[in-house]
């Protein structure tokens, strides 16, 4: 006897994850269905949004945010119990949250794939980084990513590494006249300043304009010459995949032999529609994907479904310098140090990275000022003066996977009577080690640049790299998925997400998240 | 480029001559500047905007113009300002009036001037012209709350936010372009005297 299905492979989510998985099945000739919680907006719209916002700082603002569909900004939607506000600015639309993103592409290093061998803390990955190597370079493809593949991207000042069996698709972007002068008063000091690979392109490509300088990847990019996953949405569609916006799963249906036989979904109206399939691929965001595998009781033997969530939670720096860099020109960074990104050290304290900022800053300037009670002839001058020497400094630390920090459904319910979100967080001592480290360097940027210190105490910060929470391992027992993304107790579950990642590092995860993702669909293909 | 349409609340050839008609038409322009912000049919009388005359909104755009030392200001921008501005305070129109007069009397016609004059040293007059500097400044009046859905902000205008005047030789407003791929790699003209 025959089983027909409804396709044979769903694929649950429309961000870059889940659209780079569907892409790569479509492509193979395979019927996949691509479910997307929210609806389809056309990058126009976003803009306008945006232009007309009164709350232009705040990322999630220009896009929509349904009774059916919420973003994380609503405090009822993402409820907190722990020490820390987790709020990361996650979007419900056809191509996700990378529609406001800076689209930073790097490689995880060999080292950060073994973190426990080496260090003694924290976990290692269940694969190494041969392994993950061409699955990065067909995602640095698919992105379009700009990067310059000679330095030493570990940070210490040697050879090119981590290794490429190829150069990155496209060249870098130039460097910017306010890192070139940064580069000359920090290398002298010993501080390795890294050129940030990034999925802007610096020339047409696959349908996408060079980037120009818009200055705007937060919250939207215009042009669209930065990646945003709904390209890949389309290219999925393209390649024969059918899309459903307004689809919310709620829950993944067991059947005999621990196979997952069907998704259910619930439109804006309330009604209920499942599908079956072969395989499924949830890659619904890394707070939202644990929460529907612990509606639906799947996947979690091991009990950390939802646990050792992380991100790479974070301080910041802002001072005025000695000269006019003008931050602002070109995309809104480009680069920056990476003297902590790898060493013994990390037996003791996390990683530590440092960005520089190179967003226009009028309105932070300003409204500064402002407050200072600056008016007159001064506001001008003094916007012209601050915004020239801004030195606005990002700094991220590797969280280590603790099961206390944690996403479980509320008992709070959206329109559509689906759970919303419940966050518990609380840095650890190794990031809180990692701080001290972060303080001095920031002591010595300040002499560096003779600055005076507009902000060196900013608490704690958001970073928006969802990691951990359905945890990857060679374990069953402790873990969710193993290597290859597939869940530990069904074999045609899989999982695509930032939330697989068991060690963190310090650098953004979606391009490893893409790799993975592609790697998924490799694994899927093989098996139909 | 161009801001979102609103009704044109100043003068103009298409105005009807009657005074009396004339001020119900511009709060009727004033509303619908507002409208999509606010559902009013809901809102408290005392809440509601002023009512705003011509003359009151010919005193805000000068005065706009005074305290930002600007010769010309749009209109309309100033006119959504006021409203703005004017929301839940029914006595706006009355406070600019006192600023405009404390800036003559204080011989402030040139915001060079404004520093440590009678104005900028009473606590209530000095905070009115800031919280006005500000809306054309920045371009919309409240405060912004990050990680939230809604704050108290009111969207006045972006491209003719006045915090982009000093460095538009130099940056963008974002989601503008100034120059094609790469023209960051080399200083800006003005880098020897900035």
């Amino acid at each position: 006897m025959t089983t027909s299905y409804d396709a044979d492979v769903v694929v649950i989510g429309s961000g870059a994850l889940g659209s780079n998985a569907a892409y790569e099945l479509a492509k193979q000739g395979r019927s996949v269905i691509l479910l997307e919680a929210g609806s389809r907006i056309p990058r126009w719209k976003i803009l306008e949004n945006f232009r007309t916002s009164s709350r232009k700082a705040n990322f999630n603002d220009p896009y929509p945010n349904e009774p059916w569909a919420h973003t994380s900004y609503d405090p009822e939607y993402l409820e907190n119990t722990g020490s820390f506000n987790f709020r990361p600015g996650m979007l419900k639309l056809v191509g996700g949250t990378t529609w406001h993103w800076a689209a930073a592409c790097w490689r995880y290093l060999p080292n950060d794939m073994k973190l426990k061998t080496l260090y003694g803390v924290g976990r290692d990955w269940p694969i190494d980084y041969d392994t993950l190597e061409p699955y990065y370079q067909r995602a640095e493809e698919a992105l379009g990513v700009a990067g310059n593949g000679d330095e030493d991207q570990s940070g210490q000042g040697g050879k090119a590494w981590p290794p490429r069996s190829q150069p990155y698709p496209l060249p870098p972007d130039a460097t910017t006249y306010m890192n070139q002068q940064l580069v000359k008063r920090l290398a002298p000091e010993g501080f390795h300043y890294i050129h940030e690979p990034n999925g802007r392109v610096t020339r047409p490509y696959d349908g996408r304009p060079a980037c120009c300088g818009n200055n705007n990847c937060m919250p939207v990019c215009p042009i669209g010459a930065m990646y945003s996953g709904d390209m890949h949405a389309t290219h999925a569609e393209n390649a024969g995949a059918k899309l459903i916006t307004e689809a919310t799963a709620y829950k993944l249906e067991k059947g005999a032999g621990n196979k997952i036989v069907a998704v259910h979904y619930r439109k804006p109206d309330g009604s209920d529609v499942r599908l079956t399939a072969r395989y499924f691929v949830v890659a619904a965001h890394g707070l939202e994907t644990p929460k529907l595998l612990l509606m639906s009781d799947v996947a979690n033997s091991s009990d950390q479904v939802g646990r050792n969530l992380m991100d790479h939670t974070g301080i910041g720096l802002l001072m005025i310098g000695d000269e006019p860099l003008w931050p602002g020109r070109g995309a809104v960074q480009q680069g920056g140090i990476f003297n902590w990104r790898d060493g013994d050290f990390r037996k003791q304290h996390s990683a530590v990275k440092h960005s520089m900022s190179n967003a226009v800053p009028n309105r932070t300037i300003t409204e500064r000022l402002l407050k200072q009670g600056v008016i007159g002839p001064e506001l001008d001058e003094g916007i012209r003066h601050d915004a020239a020497r801004w030195i606005d400094v990002g700094t991220v630390f590797e969280m280590l996977p603790s099961p206390t920090n944690r996403v479980t459904p509320s008992d709070k319910k959206d329109a559509l009577g689906i759970p919303m979100l419940r966050v518990n967080y609380d840095v650890d001592d190794y990031v809180k080690a990692g701080k001290e480290v972060a303080k001095k360097d920031y002591a010595r940027f300040a002499k560096i640049f003779n600055a005076q210190i507009v902000e060196d105490e900013s608490g704690w910060q958001n970073r928006d790299h969802i990691m951990g929470s359905v945890i990857m391992g060679s374990d069953p027992k402790d873990s969710v998925v193993n290597g290859d993304c597939r869940t530990h107790d069904h074999d045609n579950l899989f999982l695509a997400t930032t939330g697989v990642i068991p060690a963190s590092g310090v650098i953004n995860p979606t391009l490893t998240g893409v790799a993975l993702s592609i790697r998924i669909a490799d694994t899927i293909n093989k098996e139909i | 480029m161009s801001n979102p349409p609103v009704a044109q609340a100043a003068g103009g050839d298409a105005l009807p001559e009657n005074p009396a008609r004339r001020r119900v038409l511009l709060s009727a322009g004033l509303m619908a500047a507002a409208a999509a912000l606010l559902p009013w049919a809901r809102m408290a009388y005392a809440d509601a905007p002023a009512q705003a005359s011509p003359a009151d909104l010919d005193a805000f755009l000068g005065l706009g113009e005074r305290l930002t030392g600007r010769a010309h200001l749009p209109p309309d921008i100033s006119a959504r300002l006021f409203a703005a501005l004017a929301q839940g305070n029914r006595a706006f129109g009355a406070s600019v009036t006192r600023l405009v007069r404390a800036m003559d009397i204080a011989g402030v016609d040139d915001m060079r001037a404004f520093k440590g004059s009678a104005v900028d040293r009473n606590p209530e007059l000095k905070a009115l012209a800031v919280s006005i500097v500000s809306g054309w400044y920045l371009g919309y009046t409240g405060t912004p709350e990050g990680l939230v859905v809604k704050d108290d902000t009111q969207f006045i205008t972006y491209t003719g936010a006045l915090m982009f005047e000093p460095t538009r030789d130099v940056t963008v407003i974002p989601t503008y372009a100034r120059a094609g791929t790469d023209h960051w790699a080399v200083a800006p003209a003005s880098i020897a005297t900035d």
